[in-house]
């Protein structure tokens, strides 16, 4: 075991290698401009392993020694770059600051900034040493652009949401969008070892979905229709595609991750996965559903699938979580229609829509086998009584569907139908669902 | 064997995980712990005559001898903060090409580890970056028809909450159950290996 580990550490593989020996070290500056003058204070640190010196100094020789390989000119290589990093960045940064931590723009969150454009200036942090050499060349190239401007912007989308690190569109060349594309050709780059080719693509999908607002291959959030003829449509804001038809009109669609069918003639479960057929859908829940009398399956009304995922019977609710689960009789006062979800990015909350048109919300205690059918009352904080359906998106939009099934739009300060539907009428929203018809073909 | 292991990960296999990273390219590594090992290797036996095996090749067949208890400890290093970035993607690079009968468990152990609650932006696509990888490869094997792979993009699928994981796990799950296994690999390539008209 011990012989394997030895025998892997001396391959040669990653293309990421240590200036340790000095002379090593002053070639990585050699073609550098007598104005690095900050380079060559840090020399000694810069032979000195583990110092974020010796971290920048292997990235940027990682940027020098980069292998050119063919151009390959895509939607996902735009050619930004040119055909060397290390131009790209020598012609951007004059100078490279190691700022201390008390500095005060160089606090423990802090990786590299560029505080004056005009100087061409760029202050590498302690906080850098902390990633890996790759991350740490493909953040010099990021900072770099922000030379020419090229300001953040708050993230519409993924993990980032809300924050100020993101680009509108990789397409643009930000600076988000250098650093991938960096990433993108280092892991295309053929000249480069396994390694680091396979860290860069794991790195350049982590941008390509949390970076920009603008998803790759197309995709962006969008919502999920059934109409009373049983098309499911997808609409993303401007586009609609459908992506299933002829849904029996007593099938109950719900959506987790992706649309599921409970059929309760047939008892069958199946899931939309971007193909032209239906599959089954697994999981217990499922199984459940399958399992369920006919007599039982004919008194579904609705569906919820998630966290705590729920049957709405025409008397009673089922619900589970794990492998908890609770069966509870309506209140006598409550004929149930359907379930009304509120969804966003993470989370849904549902109450159950009383065919008096009130929405009565449930117990929702952790455990539930404390919940109480004495509990299920109408709720006057919902806010939401003309809506069946309401989901608000990722990127702030907030669709919701009237109970006569017109799609309304929240605009500047109100409700409106949308457009692109103008007398149209649907049974049910569901939302928000991330897809594009390039992603169906894959 | 416990302690054997121990040993093999926690000294030799951080140095060797270090070293990996340092070596070859247009630097030696000039240090005592390298010339050391240098010494060791020198003992294996003589590889049998034809062309010399490429670096990643050596690479894969290093990582293939790992045991469960190295891929435990390999796991554990790729998702502490407090270890360097460059080690800890060369442990995700030897879990990700470890036998699959003994990896699997720990790419979906690396694949459903939460996120650290304090992060940076750019500690975050790091951190999910280092998750992709145990999402792709598990895709991969499950591709070719790895049950227990199979089982684990289902289980990875289910209960990652980080919306780009859960997205990538997703496809991955779609694929196997429309019997078009390696889905979120397909759509990684549309994008980084193949290129080409997008």
């Amino acid at each position: 075991m011990i012989l394997a580990l030895l025998a892997f550490l001396l391959l040669p593989s990653s293309g990421l290698a240590a200036p340790c020996a000095k002379p090593d070290a002053s070639s990585v500056f050699q073609s550098w401009s007598a104005e690095n003058k900050a380079w060559q204070s840090s020399g000694d640190q810069i032979c000195q392993e583990g110092t974020v010196e010796s971290k920048a100094a292997v990235a940027l020789a990682f940027l020098r020694d980069f292998p050119v390989g063919p151009a390959r000119p895509d939607d996902f290589d735009t050619g930004h770059i040119g055909d060397s990093p290390f131009t790209f960045f020598q012609e951007r940064i004059h100078t490279i600051y190691f700022d201390p931590l008390s500095e005060p723009q160089c606090d423990s969150f802090t990786v590299a900034y560029v505080s004056d454009a005009a100087s061409r200036s760029l202050h590498i942090c302690p906080y850098a040493n902390s990633f890996s050499s790759l991350v740490m060349s493909s953040i010099l190239m990021h900072e770099s652009r922000h030379v020419e401007g090229y300001p953040h912007r708050t993230c519409l989308q993924g993990a980032l949401l809300g924050s100020f690190s993101c680009d509108d569109s990789y397409a643009e060349g930000g600076a988000y969008g250098i650093e991938q594309e960096f990433l993108v050709r280092t892991a295309r780059n053929e000249g480069l070892g396994e390694p680091v080719r396979e860290e860069a693509k794991a790195e350049a999908i982590a941008g390509f979905l949390n970076r920009f607002n603008q998803a790759p291959l197309g995709a962006r959030q969008g919502i999920l229709l059934l109409d009373p003829a049983g098309t499911l449509t997808y609409f993303d804001g401007a586009t609609a595609l459908p992506l299933m038809q002829n849904i029996p009109p007593e099938s109950v669609v719900v959506l987790r991750d992706l649309p599921a069918l409970f059929e309760p003639s047939t008892g069958q479960v199946k899931s939309f996965t971007g193909g032209d057929s239906l599959v089954d859908t697994p999981g217990p829940f499922a199984a459940e559903f399958r399992a369920l009398s006919a007599a039982r399956r004919a008194e579904l009304l609705d569906v919820v699938y998630g966290d705590i995922s729920c049957f709405l019977f025409t008397q009673s609710l089922h619900c589970e979580q794990g492998n908890e689960s609770v069966d509870l009789d309506l209140p006598a006062n409550l004929q149930p229609q359907q379930f009304l979800r509120l969804t966003d990015s993470i989370s849904q909350i549902f109450f159950i829509v009383g065919q008096d048109g009130k929405k009565y919300s449930l117990p929702f205690q952790l455990d539930l086998n404390a919940w109480k059918a004495s509990e299920i009352v109408p709720s006057d904080s919902v806010g939401l009584a003309p809506f069946r359906d309401f989901t608000l998106m990722p990127d702030g939009r907030r669709y919701a569907l009237t109970f006569d099934g017109t799609l309304m739009a929240y605009g500047t300060s109100d409700w409106a139908p949308v457009p692109a539907f103008a007398g149209k009428k649907f049974r049910h929203l569901m939302a928000p669902f991330l897809w594009s018809g390039r992603l169906g073909e894959i | 064997m416990k302690a054997r292991n121990q040993l093999g990960v926690g000294i030799v296999g951080l140095l060797a995980l270090l070293v990996v990273l340092r070596a070859g390219g247009n630097f030696a590594p000039p240090s005592p712990v390298a010339h050391r090992l240098g010494q060791t290797v020198a003992a294996f036996p003589p590889r049998a005559q034809g062309p010399a095996p490429s670096k990643d090749a050596l690479n894969r067949e290093a990582a293939l001898r790992l045991s469960s208890s190295d891929l435990i400890a390999l796991t554990s290093r790729a998702l502490d903060p407090a270890v360097s970035g460059d080690l800890r993607s060369a442990a995700i690079y030897l879990l990700v090409h470890a036998d699959p009968a003994l990896a699997v468990p720990e790419l979906a152990r690396l694949a459903t580890a939460p996120l650290p609650e304090k992060y940076t932006p750019f500690s975050l696509t790091f951190e999910i970056g280092a998750r992709i990888r145990a999402v792709a490869a598990l895709d991969q094997l499950a591709a070719t028809g790895h049950p227990a792979a199979t089982a684990a993009v289902a289980k990875v699928a289910e209960s990652v909450k980080e919306p780009s994981l859960r997205f990538l796990a997703q496809l991955s799950w779609q694929g196997i159950l429309a019997h078009q296994p390696g889905r979120a690999s397909r759509y990684i390539d549309q994008m980084i290996a193949r290129g080409g008209a997008q």
